[in-house]
Order: C-alpha cells, then sequence, then structure tokens
C-alpha cells in the first residue's frame, strides 16, 4: 500500500481507499491525472466523442478526375437522353402541364413567371421512333418497338439522336450558364413568333403538332385577349399612371 | 449472387435509368429470372403493362437484362428475362473505358464510345445518320464550293444539333468515312464488337442450346456413355461453341460490305454518298493529319456494342505497370507497358473457357508473345530511353560545353541538375544511320525487358532461348502475385507488421501450431496470440482442431492455424462491393443538400439549351429578368462543392472497382457472378 504513487495505486484504490490517511479536504488521496481520465470519459464530448484522426483517402489523380468527368457525362446523357424521355410518364406530365397553361385567362390572372415558362410543351421524342433492331429483343416487346400506323403507311425513317453533351470544363460551363437568359432572345422570337410553330424539327412531336394551328390562330387573332394589352411593356412612366387613371374615369 | 454485389448493381442503375426500369432490375436481381406477366403480377400491378415493357426494352437495349424465348412460335412460348451482372457492374467501369479509348485511339474514338455507351448498341447505319453528315456536306454542295475542302461541318458533326456550343471542331468526326475508319480500329481492338441474337441469351440458355443441338445432331439416340462418347460430346460442344463466338467476331473479309470489291482512295464506294468523292478523304487547308481513311466499309446493318471485357484487360495492364514501377523505376515501366500494349491486341479475352489446360506449362505456351519490334511500336514517344550513366568517350564532367562538331551536344539529362553536363554518346551523331538508330533503339529496350525478366516478380520471360526476341508474359502467375501483394497490404494495414508477417508465413508454410508460429514470426507465444485471435475474429486466419483423444478435450487438442488464400480473396471482393455501394448511397444522401442549386441548375439548361423554339409570350422587361437571373455566386460556390463531393465518392469508388477487378477478373475464374 503505497501512497501517492501512481503504480502501486492502481490495484490498492478501490479496497483500501476509505482506510487510507487524509491529504486533502475529501480525506481520500487524488491522483489527478486519473481523476481527470475518468472525468473525461464521462463528459459527453470529449469522452463520448474522443478525437479521432481518419485515415483521409487520397485525393483524386487528373486521371481519375478525367475518368470521373466522363462517367457523369454519361450519366447525365442517359438521363436526359431519348429513351428517358420518351418514356410515357414523362409525356404524360408534359401533356398535363401543357394542359394547365392554356387556362391562363389574360383578364383576370397576373402573368407569373412559371406559367410564361410553360408555354408549349416540350419537345418529347416518342419511344418507337428509336432506332431499334427487333431482332435482339423478344416477340413479346415488339409492340413497344414500333409505332403502329393506322394508315399503314410507310413510317418515318428512324434516326438516332445522340448527345455529344460533355460538362469537361466546369468553370467554362458555369460560366456557360451566365449567358443563359439572353434577353435580346425575346426580340428574336417575339418577330419570329409566328415562324416558331412551323419551323420544322424533323422528328416532330405529335402533340405538338395538334396544337399548332391553335397557337397559330392565338397568336393572329384580333381577338386575342392575350395580345389585347401589352403587358406593360410601354408602360414605363407608373407615376402618371394614377392621375391619367382617375382623370379618364370622369 | 452477393447481396453487397446487388445492392451496387441496384444503386448504379437507379442514379443512370428511370425509377421503374430500376425496380425492374432489383426484382430480376433479387427474385431471379422470370417471365413477364409473372413481373408484372406479382410486382407491378399499379402500372400499365406498355410502361412496364418501354422500361424493360430500354433496359435490353443496354444488354443489362437478358432474355431467352423457349419453345419458340409455338402455343407455349415464354420469354425469360433475367439480369446482366457483368453489363451492370460494368457501369462504375464506363468512365474509365471512355479514357482508356481516348488515351489509345484518340479524342475522336473516345467521343464516339461515349456516343455509343449512351445508346447501349446499335447498328452502323443508325450511327452514322446520327451523326448528320449528310445534312452538313449537303448545304455546302449546293452552294458550290470546293469539292477539294473538307465539309465544314454546320458547327459541329457530331451531335444532331443540340448542344452546339460545346463542341470543339477539331474534336468530332467530320466524314463518314473517318467514322467507318475509326470504328474499324475500335472492331480491331476489340472494344467494340459485333453484337447479336446469342449475345442477349443468358450464358447458361445458351449453353444449354447448343448441349441440345449437338445431342439433336451427332447423338440422336440421347446417349452419351462411355468415356470416349463423352469426350466428344463435349468436343462437339466446344467445337459449336467457338464457332457460334467466331460467327459473332468481326472479320474483315466476312463481313465487308456487300459488293466486296476493295474500295480505291477516290473511289465512289456507296452510291447514296456521292460527295464523297475527294481526293482520298484527305482534304487541303486543315492543319491536322489526314489519314487516309478508305478502306472496306463496315456493312449497314451489322450491330455493334461496346465489349466491356476489353477494358478489365486494360485495368490488369495498368495495375501490373504500376506494380512493375515500385520496383524497377519509370522508364522500365513504361517499356513493360508497352510490351502489355503489345500483347493485349493478341489476348482475346481472359477467360476463354473452351480451353482447359493439363499443365501449367501447357498453359503458359498458349499465351501469345509479342516481339521487340511490337513493343518499339507501341512505345510511348516522350519515353527517353536514354540510359544514364553510359561512359563515352568524349565525356565532359566540368561543365563548359566544348563544341566540337558542328552538330548539337546533347547532353545526358539526368545529370543535369547536379551540374554535371555529360555529353551522350555524340561521336557517332553524324554518321548514324536511321538503322543503326532503330537496331540501338531495339537493343536499349531488351534490356529493359531484361531487367523484368530477372526480377524474382518475374514480369515477363523469354520463351525460347535461341535468340529470336519473343518476350512472354505469364498472366496467371503474376496475377496471383499482384493479388498477394494486394491481400497483403491490406492486412498490414488492418493489423500491422506483424500480422502481415504472419499471413505471409503461413501462406508458404501451411497449417502450423501456435508455438511454431511464434518461432518463425519471432515473437513470444503470448503476444502473437492476441494478433492470431483478432485475424480470425476479421477471418483473415481459420484455426482447426486436431482432437488427440476420442472425448476431444480441449486441452488435449492440437489447434493448428492457417491461412486460406481464396477465402480471404473473396472476403475482401465482398468488403469492396460493400464499400462502393456506401459510397453510392451517401452520395444520394449528399445530394440532398444541394437539390435545390440543381434544381435550378437543370432548369436553366433546360431552358437554354434543348428548347430553343420556345416562345416568350412576356415582353424583355417582364419577370424573367428576376427570377430567372443566373445562378449567384453563392450557387456557383455550392455546385463547386458538389462537384468536389461527387468527386471524391466517384474516386474511391473507382479506386475500389480497381480492387474489385484485381480480386475477381484478372484470373478469369468468375466467382461471383454466374447466374
Amino acid at each position: 500500500m503505497s501512497r501517492g504513487g501512481r503504480g502501486g495505486r492502481g490495484g490498492a484504490y478501490g479496497g483500501s481507499a476509505a482506510t487510507r490517511m487524509a491529504s486533502g479536504t475529501l480525506g481520500i488521496l487524488i491522483d489527478k491525472e486519473l481523476e481527470d481520465a475518468f472525468a473525461q470519459a464521462d463528459d459527453p464530448e470529449i469522452g463520448l466523442f474522443p478525437q479521432y484522426f481518419p485515415h483521409l483517402a487520397a485525393p483524386a489523380t487528373e486521371q481519375e478526375k478525367e475518368q470521373i468527368r466522363f462517367y457523369l457525362d454519361l450519366q447525365d446523357n442517359v438521363r436526359n437522353g431519348w429513351l428517358a424521355k420518351a418514356i410515357e410518364g414523362l409525356q404524360a406530365k408534359n401533356r398535363q402541364r401543357a394542359a394547365v397553361t392554356k387556362k391562363f385567362n389574360p383578364f383576370e390572372d397576373v402573368p407569373q413567371y412559371g406559367l410564361k415558362r410553360g408555354r408549349g410543351a416540350e419537345k418529347v421524342p416518342k419511344f418507337e421512333e428509336f432506332p431499334f433492331v427487333k431482332e435482339h429483343f423478344p416477340k413479346e416487346l415488339w409492340c413497344v418497338l414500333d409505332s403502329t400506323d393506322d394508315t399503314g403507311a410507310e413510317r418515318k425513317p428512324k434516326r438516332l439522336k445522340l448527345s455529344a453533351k460533355s460538362n469537361r470544363d466546369k468553370l467554362a460551363e458555369l460560366d456557360d450558364l451566365d449567358e443563359v437568359p439572353e434577353l435580346d432572345k425575346d426580340d428574336e422570337d417575339g418577330a419570329k413568333k409566328d415562324d416558331d410553330e412551323d419551323a420544322p424539327e424533323e422528328l416532330q412531336d405529335n402533340d405538338f403538332d395538334e396544337d399548332d394551328p391553335e397557337n397559330e390562330e392565338l397568336a393572329n387573332d384580333d381577338y386575342n385577349a392575350e395580345q389585347y394589352f401589352e403587358d406593360g411593356e410601354s408602360d414605363h412612366d407608373d407615376g402618371g399612371g394614377d392621375d391619367g387613371g382617375g382623370g379618364e374615369m370622369d | 449472387m452477393t447481396s453487397s454485389l446487388v445492392e451496387v448493381c441496384n444503386i448504379l442503375i437507379g442514379h443512370t435509368f428511370d425509377d421503374i426500369s430500376q425496380r425492374i432490375f432489383t426484382k430480376l436481381a433479387n427474385g431471379g429470372r422470370t417471365t413477364f406477366n409473372l413481373l408484372k403480377s406479382l410486382h407491378f400491378r399499379d402500372t400499365a403493362p406498355r410502361r412496364l415493357k418501354q422500361s424493360l426494352a430500354r433496359l435490353i437495349q443496354h444488354r443489362l437484362v437478358v432474355h431467352y424465348t423457349e419453345n419458340a412460335d409455338t402455343d407455349a412460348e415464354r420469354t425469360y428475362y433475367s439480369v446482366n451482372w457483368h453489363v451492370a457492374y460494368g457501369w462504375i467501369r464506363n468512365g474509365r473505358l471512355v479514357a482508356l479509348v481516348q488515351d489509345r485511339h484518340g479524342d475522336k474514338a473516345g467521343s464516339l464510345i461515349a456516343m455509343l455507351l449512351q445508346v447501349g448498341h446499335t447498328t452502323v447505319a443508325d450511327l452514322a445518320s446520327a451523326f448528320n453528315f449528310e445534312a452538313a456536306s449537303g448545304s455546302k454542295r449546293e452552294s458550290g464550293t470546293d469539292i477539294n475542302a473538307a465539309p465544314h461541318v454546320n458547327g459541329n458533326g457530331a451531335a444532331n444539333g443540340t448542344h452546339t456550343h460545346r463542341e470543339r471542331d477539331s474534336g468530332s468526326i467530320k466524314s463518314i468515312d473517318e467514322l467507318h475508319y475509326i470504328m474499324r480500329k475500335l472492331l480491331y481492338a476489340g472494344i467494340l464488337q459485333k453484337v447479336g441474337t446469342h449475345t442477349f441469351k443468358p450464358q447458361a440458355d445458351a449453353e444449354a442450346e447448343i448441349q441440345a443441338v449437338v445431342m439433336a445432331e451427332q447423338f440422336p439416340d440421347g446417349k452419351i456413355t462411355g468415356p470416349r462418347k463423352q469426350a466428344e460430346f463435349k468436343r462437339s460442344i466446344d467445337s459449336l461453341k467457338r464457332k457460334w463466338r467466331d460467327e459473332e467476331r468481326y472479320d474483315e473479309h466476312r463481313d465487308a460490305d456487300t459488293d466486296g470489291t476493295i474500295k480505291r482512295p477516290g473511289q465512289d464506294a456507296m452510291a447514296a454518298n456521292k460527295r464523297r468523292k475527294m481526293n482520298g478523304g484527305s482534304a487541303n487547308g486543315h492543319g491536322e493529319v489526314r489519314a487516309d481513311f478508305s478502306g472496306p466499309k463496315l456493312p449497314n446493318d451489322m450491330s455493334i456494342g461496346i465489349n466491356h471485357a476489353r477494358c478489365t484487360v486494360a485495368l490488369r495492364s495498368e495495375q501490373l505497370v504500376h506494380y512493375a514501377k515500385q520496383y524497377l523505376g519509370h522508364t522500365t515501366a513504361g517499356v513493360y507497358r508497352a510490351l502489355l500494349i503489345a500483347l493485349e491486341s493478341k489476348i482475346r479475352s481472359i477467360r476463354d473457357d473452351t480451353m482447359v489446360y493439363e499443365d501449367e506449362d501447357y498453359e503458359d505456351e498458349a499465351q501469345p508473345v509479342a516481339s521487340v519490334m511490337e513493343v518499339a511500336d507501341n512505345l510511348d514517344t516522350n519515353l527517353d530511353l536514354t540510359p544514364p550513366g553510359k561512359v563515352t568517350k568524349s565525356s565532359n564532367t566540368n561543365g563548359g560545353p566544348k563544341v566540337k562538331k558542328k552538330g548539337v551536344i546533347e547532353y545526358d539529362p539526368d545529370f543535369a541538375d547536379i551540374g554535371i553536363k555529360r555529353e551522350v554518346q555524340s561521336d557517332s551523331d553524324d554518321d548514324i544511320t536511321p538503322i543503326k538508330a532503330q537496331g540501338r533503339r531495339l537493343d536499349t529496350i531488351e534490356q529493359h525487358l531484361k531487367l523484368l525478366e530477372e526480377h524474382t516478380s518475374q514480369f515477363c520471360h523469354r520463351p525460347s532461348v535461341t535468340g529470336s526476341s519473343e518476350w512472354r508474359v505469364s498472366f496467371p502467375f503474376i496475377t496471383r502475385t499482384l493479388i498477394q501483394a494486394q491481400i497483403d497490404t491490406t492486412i498490414q494495414r488492418r493489423f500491422g507488421t506483424v500480422g502481415v508477417r504472419v499471413a505471409r508465413m503461413l501462406r508458404e508454410d501451411g497449417k502450423l501450431e501456435e508455438k511454431q508460429v511464434a518461432q518463425r514470426v519471432l515473437k513470444h507465444v503470448k503476444d502473437i496470440r492476441s494478433t492470431l485471435g483478432l485475424m480470425q475474429a476479421a477471418g483473415l486466419l481459420e484455426a482447426q482442431e486436431l482432437p488427440r483423444d476420442q472425448y476431444r478435450q480441449p486441452t488435449k487438442c492440437i489447434y493448428l492455424w492457417y491461412f486460406d488464400e481464396k477465402k480471404v480473396q473473396a472476403q475482401v471482393l465482398a468488403q469492396s462491393y460493400q464499400g462502393i455501394a456506401r459510397c453510392l448511397q451517401r452520395m444520394d444522401v449528399e445530394q440532398t443538400r444541394f437539390q435545390q442549386v440543381l434544381d435550378k441548375r437543370a432548369r436553366l439548361r433546360a431552358d437554354s439549351g434543348e428548347d430553343e423554339q420556345r416562345t416568350f409570350m412576356m415582353g424583355k422587361a417582364g419577370l424573367l429578368e428576376e427570377e430567372g437571373a443566373p445562378l449567384s455566386g453563392v450557387e456557383k460556390l455550392q455546385l463547386g462543392q458538389w462537384r468536389e463531393v461527387q468527386e471524391k465518392l466517384l474516386a474511391q469508388v473507382g479506386r475500389l472497382d480497381e480492387l474489385v477487378a484485381l480480386m475477381r477478373d484478372f484470373d478469369g475464374g468468375d466467382v461471383s457472378m454466374i447466374c
């Protein structure tokens, strides 16, 4: 039974603590370091979550980064590729969206960003128009591989569309996005609004075709309520609006 | 099928394909093969059958799902669908595959492969039409430009016009000749492969079919009794298998274009593409090197797809080179790499199960050889083969170039940083002929190869000693060396030097008792006991009990410790799969942190890039300016962070994938993927 020495204390601590001579206010010998260790073990910050130095993996090498870039590009292209979009669920969603945006009431509804952007269904390619090689598929699936024509006339020759998009340069990509909502585009679009629907894209979505004449009419009609008001384009001097309005009311 | 592999594949498919496809894949993976009706009625009650069929067709298109129809054209016809593990797991390696093709065969080949990966497989004609060659060159033709000018494609020749702002002209394929040329090159290299109906059958079914065919043809009575007949049966099966496989292999003569004439440069090949009447496809006015792209065209209805096994072969070469570099340095490793590349083209596939070798020697002999000339061809041009420290007659050790000749004096670069300028054998510079230079180069290469040969790991060896310099790498042997090295490294990281010493010792010496283990590892028994116990708990060591009496009293038993290599290999493989699965899952979780920014970016992209025909009804001072603003600085920062997170996780996945490839694919014995 030694006093104060750390080596001998270990075994004798528990049993003989009470019989020790007092040294200190509590009447038991206190080993500072051991006390600290016990306190720390109970301390929620340090004891439960002791300092731990994890092994960190080496950062990606240039080669690996290149491979990752290719992989992510591929993932993007497949996710947003032809077949993905053509799967009918997406098509239905688009049709829904297009249906909703038609109901914009120009007299009462406030023009909203989302409605404006939702005009016209996205050009969703058709699943059947993908050039499948039928021999490779089982007969069960042939019905989705071919477009069923009522007339039996020759189908449009199928063409493969591939995206060569690649996010090669992260910085360049982020820079590119700066140009995205180019406001001069609106001018051009406004000018060739009429031609836009006619402008042929090789594979047109049939849904869009159906809407085509309607949009045309809407654009050119005298009774087009949407175009009746100028949407505040030239309404730049808001200051005199009230007075002018008030004056007219008389 | 290990469940971790299932997990990995499910997550992979989920990342890239839509949710119905992922569910189909999961159900097939977990449940085994089923028919369409069963699949629909059990798992997809709420989905429209058409939708289900579309997703299934999509998976088949990418060869992720294979199918087999039995009793075709009868009432009992049924089609079974099952997953194709090779392609499903191989999806991880696609990025590496594209990078590899780009390295070895150029940017254009790389982009071609990337595009082909998007669609799985396709016919030659469709691929050509995707490049939009005719439309591009057609417009120029009408405007009467010079025939000899290269067809300057509208913006780019590669894609169908959607993301034009991304393409650089120099990186895209400009003519259909070039496309065919690149495709032929890739077919020869084995990266592209012909895709036929057999590719879509599960392997077991294909084998069963072969057996049935052989039985019907050669053994009509259906009895295969006796060893002789059995051997004959087996041989017929093998030959038919090989025949089917060869049918699907691209052969220039068999698959050449229909009329079979040799296409001469400048001669019109196909009637449809008259405008390719240029001087051999070469062009004036462009700085790039134009090879003669004419040659036999691929037939238009041939389907081609990616051969994922090539990636494995290339992976193996890379790992071997890395291993060699650690021992022998950069230059020698470069030479080794050239040798491996030369051999790669001669290897059909790692796994050739029609050949069974009776003896290791025979196995060795069947490996391909490469001559030094081929090695020299494949050598990286940047590699400086000059042996350092070569004492030359006119060496100048004290700096100060003494110009003795008119020509430029070359200094040995290796000693340059010490300030010593040593001339490199300049005496024969003037009178060295190209043949001599070539000969000297070959000599140097041979010396490097000899270094490789003499190393204890036996990187390569010469099969015939008589002096014809042909070199061979015995892959089975060196693969085992690699695997052992990797396992040793793993054990060392986890259990320290003691652990790895124990493992190595037990690997060599077999089963030993505790005392003997301690003796040989030079440790005390009580020290070694804990290590042995820990390693056993981790599954790396095994213990065997030998009872000495009939009651099997523990005190009287002998306990032997041993190291089972195969088991450890499988264990490391399983843990790698788990690691990959966790990384990918983590990526999903991290994505939710950045979801807002990613959505915004996707929306902006959709607005700007693809839908150019969208009409903006609002005026220019409309709301677009306020809400549709491009990404702010903070958002760009977040996107950058997301990119970093992705890179970290995917880099880790790539490294784990290398490990998986080592443990599973390199020796050709397909361990966990048999369906």
